[in-house]
């Protein structure tokens, strides 16, 4: 099938969706509001989430009933791209929507490890839909953690994480929840391998940019706050990056102080990101960082994946945004 | 289509709603809505007055099992019971009570678990023992004995299994961990290493082992002798083990044969619990007693009373007809009844729309219609016998009944008008015609085709009239360009056309003229005119400059529409020309090839596409004339279908 046929519907389904994500203006209209209830009506009243909202009664909600309001009506939209792509582009984006599940089932392992109750677990998840590779109400109805593994014996899940279950008594959630993230960019990269040249360049490229985030900022964070040892460190970096050869990462994890750190990151794209150690500004710039990779992709309107790909990033990053001017209402931080 | 409203004691609830589900005959409603609508009324009498006044306390009823876990268990005995071959027998038996088939299922899975567990034990022993094995085969040149190896005084050996891409990682680091690696064996996905590291940094050196997700495999410390010599007992081990396995395999195998109608049994008995669950999740309660409402079909009533024949006067009905209905927001559904043999033709009036409740069924005049239609476009005498042979298929091997009903349907038709139009296979020289040979007689077969439709149209008018008057809808019974002011009018014009042709002037032409005139003049006013007959006081709702400009385009296209649709059926004719021209063509082809073979080969060829493309083409030419030609006159498909809720009667084994 030629590229015009396979993305020309969903890359005009995905302009129309750009066309109701956030505008400038709706952003600084929310950032002016005095407190959290005020920005909760700005985004209810005056933005294009008033539709999502109107059935809820937003004097009683807290900014963690919202954001699962928020990421639970991204899935729903998630799941209707889904109809657009059939074969491999359709494994595609089944295999791109586990990074979802993934974050569910962290939910559902670290709500056994707390002990919670099933309705505080069941509240907290977002992606339960059609393209769901794992048992919910199962694995939710099940006592611990050692249960939901084995409980998900048959998953893809389940090779990675059979070893780590051991250690969660001594050393907490730490191994199974890296040991999913790993899952989602194994499946991926396999997936891509399927494309044609132009998609599975684009799509390693796209999904490289974040390996490359995720890895700058645990190598980060392993280093200024955890002390992790420089080999372990490197053991739990995520491969198939698109800057950083094995032979940088491995540098990078044995860098002495953080100026080293700064040198060697100088000549990417990401230098600007890490300019000062300051974590909140860190994430804030990595987050322009990205939607301003996307953007562009968005803008080009290219007839492969990239556009689909991209949306679903920038979308996942202005609910992310929304969420941080609430944060910063509820607790509140300064504007700046 | 009745409204029942049931009440009762709540220790009856959950056998009353279970045999609801094994009946089938009812499509609830949620209970709360019924009862505020003034419906759901209980007489005040003393008999019911245990039941008035717990009507205070209602709340919607809250269906709390939990059985996921249950469910689970199930699914996985059910997945095994696919691997062994029964059959033989029907099963009918459920468990009613939700705490015995718990009780049952848990029984039944303990067992199956004990083996289960066993064979996964010892698989997992035996993968383990052939990964030892590997490593062994690796170190078979060392004459030490294993023993001296496996306790080093500085050194520790250990063998590990990794996934191949953290593998990479550790090599690319290989500096600097504290160990020596040597992969040993490597398959899909993983890779299996031995290390030795100093006893000082083993601490250290496990640590990175267990970042890169590495398992240990101990190495077996019971064993005596060169590694050659170690590896032969451990393979001797893992036959055994293998041995161990099938046994327990075949008992296993044993276990699920002696209980698979247990199994089934339960499976069933949780499959009710779920819908019971469904008719529960739509009821009221209070703490002694439970309100239900649902739709049930009159024809369903009888089954639904002798049901309640085993509660004993228990349980008070209240039943109302949809005529009697006040609360006009609960629709009724619609069950479709029809033969047999024009079932099949349900799914093609479905997929328009369900008939609203009340509405004539069209799925009988679209079945007759259609299949003429299908066959006087696809008339020959081979193709239909394929169709009928496709149909056949469809139906009994894939399991595709309306599909397969419809293609039998439509072959036979397509066979009678083969022998109509002498034609099998494409070819007119193997019969005669006993009609007509649409090649030889264009216009004929064209007019036909139009006379057809006329005929077609003017039921389809008659259908929608009534559909109106049943509807009460007197605007467009009376005067929409579908009720009678458009039949007479076409009516009108079928007549004139008819008397100019036959050179036979039935009425003069002024009364001609008047005649359209007023029908037209009919149409344009029907709103004020059918105002008037209701007795309402306003005649235009929305301004009569509005109304006119609309209505006036109304009746252009009423014109427009009546000359099209009459038109449109001229297709028929085409079709049936167009498939002799088809064959015609590919005829022409295999006479051109000097080869017999090959002359042979292109008239199959020729056959098949015809088969597939005109078959594809007619079939959906003819379900347009049934959409938009016909449909459009007669039938909205507003409605819902009647699904009630039922479990699936009976397992074939």
């Amino acid at each position: 099938m030629g590229s015009i046929v396979r993305f020309s519907a969903i890359n005009s389904k995905v302009k129309a969706l750009i066309g109701k994500s956030m505008s400038q203006e709706e952003y600084l209209k929310l950032l002016k509001c005095k407190d959290f209830k005020s920005t909760v009506k700005v985004l209810k009243e005056e933005t294009k989430y008033e539709k999502i909202l109107e059935q809820y009664n937003l004097e009683k909600i807290n900014r963690a009933n919202l954001e699962i309001i928020l990421q639970r009506n991204y899935i729903r939209i998630y799941s209707k791209l889904i109809n657009y792509f059939n074969g491999e582009y359709r494994n595609i984006i089944k295999t791109l929507f586990l990074r979802w599940e993934i974050e569910d089932l962290k939910v559902i392992i670290r709500g056994k490890y707390l002990g919670r109750s099933k309705v505080e677990i069941e509240n907290k998840l977002i992606a339960r839909s059609s393209l769901n590779t794992i048992n919910y109400d199962y694995l939710i109805a099940l006592k611990n953690v050692e249960e939901v593994i084995d409980g998900l014996k048959g998953s893809i899940y389940y090779n990675n994480l059979k070893n780590s279950v051991k250690d969660i008594r001594g050393k907490g959630l730490f191994r199974i929840e890296t040991e999913l993230d790993f899952v989602y960019f194994m499946s991926i990269r396999k997936k891509l391998k399927h494309l044609d040249i132009e998609n599975k360049d684009v799509g390693y490229s796209i999904t490289g940019v974040e390996v490359d985030l995720l890895n700058l900022g645990w190598i980060y964070r392993g280093k200024i706050f955890y002390e992790i040892s420089p080999e372990e460190l490197f053991n739990y970096t995520i491969y198939n990056g698109s800057k950083f050869s094995k032979d940088k990462l491995i540098k990078l994890c044995y860098v002495n102080d953080m100026e080293d750190f700064r040198n060697l990151i100088e000549r990417t794209p990401y230098a600007h990101i890490y300019e000062n150690y300051d974590l909140i500004s860190i994430e804030k710039r990595q987050r322009e960082f990205q939607k301003k990779y996307y953007k562009k992709f968005l803008r080009e309107n290219r007839n492969n994946i990239s556009m689909v790909m991209s949306y679903i990033m920038f979308y996942g990053i202005e609910i992310r945004d929304i969420i941080s001017i609430l944060e910063q209402k509820r607790y509140y931080i300064g504007m700046n | 289509m009745n409204m029942v409203n049931l009440v009762g004691i709540i220790s009856d609830f959950d056998k009353l709603t279970k045999m609801l589900a094994i009946d089938g005959c009812m499509q609830p409603v949620s209970a709360l809505q019924e009862i505020n609508s003034s419906d759901f009324v209980l007489k005040t009498d003393l008999d019911n007055i245990e039941e008035l006044k717990n009507v205070n306390y209602i709340k919607p009823y809250l269906y709390d099992k939990d059985y996921n876990i249950s469910l689970k268990h199930l699914e996985k005995l059910v997945e095994d019971l696919k691997t062994i071959d029964i059959r033989g027998g029907t099963i009918n038996d459920k468990i009613f009570d939700f705490d015995d088939s718990e009780k049952e299922l848990s029984k039944v899975y303990d067992k199956y678990m004990v083996l289960n567990k066993n064979i996964e034990d010892l698989e997992k022993k035996q993968q383990y023992l052939k990964n030892t094995y590997i490593a062994l085969e690796f170190l078979k040149n060392i004459s030490h004995p294993m023993e001296e190896i496996t306790t080093m005084e500085n050194f520790q050996m250990g063998l590990y299994k990794v996934p191949d891409q953290n593998m990479v990682k550790l090599k690319a680091n290989y500096e600097n961990i504290p160990s020596i690696i040597e992969s040993v064996y490597k398959e899909k996905g993983f890779v299996i290493f031995i290390s030795y590291t100093p006893i000082l940094l083993l601490i250290e050196a496990e640590r990175i082992f267990k970042s890169a997700n590495c398992e240990n495999i101990q190495m077996p410390k019971h064993y005596i002798g060169t590694a050659k010599e170690v590896a032969v007992s451990v393979h001797d081990e893992i036959n055994e083990i293998q041995q161990s396995t099938w046994r327990i395999r075949i008992e296993l195998n044993v276990f699920l044969r002696e209980n698979y109608e247990i199994i089934k049994k339960i499976q069933r008995s949780y499959e009710l619990e779920q819908k019971s669950g469904e008719i529960k999740k739509s009821a009221a309660c209070t703490n002694e007693f439970f309100y239900l409402s649902g739709w049930i079909p009159k024809s369903f009533m009888e089954s639904f009373n002798k049901l309640l024949m085993s509660f004993d006067d228990r349980i008070l009905i209240i039943t109302k007809d949809t005529n009697e209905r006040t609360n006009k927001a609960i629709i009724p559904p619609t069950m479709l009844i029809n033969n047999e043999l024009v079932k099949p033709f349900e799914s093609m009036v479905l997929m328009y729309g369900v008939p609203s409740y009340g509405e004539i069924d069209p799925t009988m005049f679209l079945a007759i219609t259609y299949t003429i239609m299908f066959g006087a476009m696809f008339g020959d005498v081979g193709q239909g016998l394929v169709l009928v042979l496709v149909g056949f298929l469809l139906k009994n091997k894939w399991d595709r009944i309306n599909l397969g009903g419809v293609f039998e349907i439509l072959g036979l038709s397509s066979i009678v008008f083969g022998f109509l139009y002498g034609s099998v296979f494409g070819s007119e020289y193997v019969i005669n015609a006993l009609l007509v040979r649409p090649m030889q007689h264009i216009n004929d077969v064209l007019i036909a085709a139009i006379i057809f439709g006329c005929g077609f149209l003017i039921l389809g008018f008659i259908l929608g009239i009534i559909n109106s008057i049943r509807k009460k809808d007197i605007e467009r019974a009376l005067f929409g360009k579908e009720g009678v002011a458009g039949f007479m009018f076409y009516l009108g014009i079928l007549i004139l056309i008819v008397s100019i042709v036959y050179k036979n002037p039935l009425l003069p032409k002024a009364i001609w003229m008047i005649y359209f005139i007023f029908f037209l003049l009919l149409i344009l006013l029907k709103k004020p005119l059918a105002n008037i007959l209701v007795g309402k006081d306003v005649l235009f709702e929305e301004g009569a400059k509005d109304y006119f400009i609309e209505s006036s385009f109304e009746v252009i296209e009423t014109l427009l529409s009546m000359f099209s649709n009459t038109l449109s059926f001229i297709r028929v004719g085409a079709f049936a020309l167009n498939h002799v021209g088809l064959f015609v063509a590919f005829s022409a082809m295999a006479s051109m090839t000097k080869s017999g073979f090959a002359s042979v080969m292109i008239l199959i060829l020729g056959n098949i596409i015809i088969i597939c493309l005109e078959g594809m083409i007619v079939f959906i030419q003819g379900l347009r004339l049934e959409y938009y030609e016909l449909f459009s006159k007669y039938y909205e498909g507003g409605g819902v279908s009647f699904e009630p809720v039922r479990v699936k009667l009976r397992e074939r084994i």
